[in-house]
């Protein structure tokens, strides 16, 4: 009865194909930022993050993104453990 | 006195730029705003026949910025709209023929006579958009409810804060009511929780406007059509007036149809 489910299922509404594709096109469009820019920006933040807490480097994911104040790095730095004594500079 | 540069503009072409422009001209113009026109596609002019006014043009924007004329020899005055001028392109040279520093020459001898100067700016986001984008005050962007146009209004928003000007708002063109409710073209609300800007307007898919500018007249010189009333309550907004957005009725319909072949039996509204 294959062919009965396929006459009467609706296929989803090309507009929600429209959006979601373009959501993910104009995500990428947006991160102007060059990857070797990025990198830098990661290498910074695990500098100076790792100070106080472990983290879990391979897990970090840095981006860009554009919402209603303008544009924003995000950067989602899993944390492994806080230490027990941080590293309290001066 | 100084008016306000608004700046027309798109990222992708053929979504209706200049079309939104004259109409936009027209319609300022029907509420007894002085406006100044300038097509500043260089190389490829078309505001002047959508306008209707491709035969009397003398001087253009180059000649104008070359010292060859004088603004005021430049600008074509139309005649069924007193307060509406326009100043051609070139269609002889390209767009680095202008600069952004000129543009903003002209803009502001503009800007000292009239209340709104609408620039129709070239498709792209090249020496064209840049000369255009250059002088405005604001910015007006013009999409249709199609991925490639929504994106490229994307990267637009972008350049333009880069620029340093106010956040622009949206014009969606060419929406197909019928369509939005099948769940087969972009609703409004998608489109703006994409592109996170203001709406300023919506017009309507609208055979009249292929038929008013196969005439040389903007449908928004009557504003009895669906796309001219539409462009009317933008040029409303534009001047700070708090116009609802309208809901237009689905023009897909077979009830529709039905209607619109009675109305004009030879046009094919079947199609």
């Amino acid at each position: 009865m294959r062919w009965l489910d396929s006459l009467f299922r609706r296929a989803e509404p090309s507009a929600q194909i429209a959006k979601a594709r373009l959501k993910i096109a104009i995500q990428i469009d947006r991160s102007n930022l060059s990857p070797e820019l990025l990198m830098m920006l990661q290498e910074d933040i695990v500098r100076a993050v790792s100070q106080r807490i472990d983290i879990d480097r391979e897990g970090m994911k840095i981006t860009t993104e554009r919402g209603e104040g303008g544009q924003r790095l995000i950067a989602d730095i899993p944390i492994k453990k806080v230490r027990a004594k941080p590293a309290l500079g001066e | 006195m100084s008016g306000t540069v608004i700046t027309i503009t798109s990222g992708k072409g053929g979504v209706g730029k200049t079309t939104t422009t004259a109409n936009l001209g027209v319609a300022l113009a029907r509420r007894g705003k002085r406006v100044a026109c300038i097509d500043a596609d260089i190389g490829l002019r078309n505001l002047d026949v959508v306008l209707g006014l491709e035969n009397r043009i003398v001087y253009d924007i180059v000649d104008v910025v070359e010292g060859r004329a004088r603004l005021r020899q430049a600008l074509i005055r139309d005649k069924r709209l007193p307060e509406l001028l326009m100043l051609p392109a070139a269609q002889t040279r390209d767009k680095t023929a202008v600069n952004p520093q000129q543009m903003l020459k002209l803009a502001s001898d503009l800007k000292a006579e009239f209340d709104f100067v609408l620039v129709d700016s070239p498709a792209g986001i090249e020496h064209g958009f840049k000369n255009a984008v250059a002088p405005a005050d604001r910015v007006v962007i013009v999409t249709t409810p199609e991925v490639s146009a929504v994106r490229d209004a994307d990267r637009i928003i972008g350049l333009v804060e880069a620029a340093e000007k106010p956040k622009p708002t949206l014009i969606l063109n060419r929406l197909r009511p019928g369509m939005v409710k099948r769940g087969d073209m972009l609703a409004t609300a998608d489109v703006l929780e994409i592109l996170a800007i203001d709406l300023i307007g919506i017009v309507p898919e609208d055979e009249t406007i292929i038929t008013s500018t196969n005439r040389g007249n903007p449908v928004a010189l009557d504003g009895k059509s669906q796309a001219g009333q539409a462009f009317g309550r933008i040029a409303a907004r534009l001047l700070g007036e708090d116009v609802p957005f309208a809901v237009f009725a689905d023009t897909d319909s077979v009830l529709s149809r039905i209607q619109k072949w009675f109305r004009n039996p030879n046009g094919g509204g079947g199609a």
